[in-house]
């Protein structure tokens, strides 16, 4: 399994950025995106190959259900990096199920078993919500991406 | 199923005007206004927050919040793990979407007529 620990593009939106800017394959239309959170463990156990946000281990508290996610221009630099632009916010919560929460899954759909799995974002500081929780994603400096 | 709700209205109302949270919050944590609700990053550690200035209590879906039904992928009434969706818009302008248990959804929800 190929794994990644940092926070990237998946392997399926790598196929889908370099097939669009060297011109062979139009690129998708403009849409939304949602936030999905995953509980798999910080290392080792997101694969980079997978194509369908369903293939982690989604959160399963009462009261959760993924966020849509508005975007900045990507910057000019190198490495370029995406962002959200506003603030994200998931909850509240109205279970406690205990488990942490340790990535955000950018998915094409808000439904896991049919989001194409675009990048997996590690969280700074892991949260374990409880009943009654949100859980914020910073806007700008939350949800970052870079090629 | 499909049902075509998506896109309808509902006013959520509580007996004793509670919010959403407030009204799941059990006794066994520290009441929402202790809870501080600091803002995370992703790959590198970011709060954006200074320590207490946003609690748990500031993020609750207060009592008369009117939600939309969100629309799923399959044009379904409810999502993947069987709660009605609703998109609200919180006290700081977010766009927020919360998942719903049914039973409490029909207890606690009246549609909005146009």
């Amino acid at each position: 399994m190929a794994t990644i620990s940092a926070g990237q593009l998946m392997t399926y939106a790598e196929q889908q950025a370099l097939a669009a800017v060297f011109l062979k394959t139009q690129s998708p239309a403009a849409g939304t995106v949602y936030g999905h959170l995953l509980t798999n463990a910080t290392s080792g156990s997101v694969d980079n190959t997978w194509t369908l946000v369903s293939s982690g281990t989604v959160y399963g508290a009462s009261g959760y259900t993924p966020q849509s996610v508005a975007q900045n221009t990507p910057t000019v630099a190198s490495p370029s990096v995406i962002s959200n632009s506003a603030t994200v916010t998931w909850g509240p919560t109205s279970s406690s199920p205990g488990t942490t929460v340790n990535w955000v899954a950018v998915g094409s759909t808000s439904t896991p078993g049919t989001a194409n799995f675009i990048a997996a974002l590690l969280l700074g500081t892991p949260r374990t919500p409880v009943s009654g929780d949100s859980l914020q994603a910073a806007a700008t400096t939350g949800l970052t991406c870079q090629v | 199923m499909a049902t075509g709700n998506a896109g309808r209205r509902f006013v959520y109302e509580h007996p004793a005007e509670a919010g959403f949270a407030e009204h799941h919050a059990d006794a066994e944590h520290a009441p929402l206004d202790e809870r501080p609700a600091d803002r995370f990053g992703t790959n590198a550690p970011m709060t954006g927050l200074a320590p207490g200035e946003l609690t748990m209590a500031d993020l609750d879906m207060p009592h008369g919040t009117v939600v939309t039904l969100r629309e799923h992928d399959d044009g379904g009434e409810h999502d993947e793990a069987g709660q009605v969706v609703g998109e609200w818009t919180d006290q700081f302008g977010t766009q927020r979407a919360t998942g719903f248990d049914p039973d409490f959804f029909a207890e606690h929800f009246t549609e909005v007529k146009e």
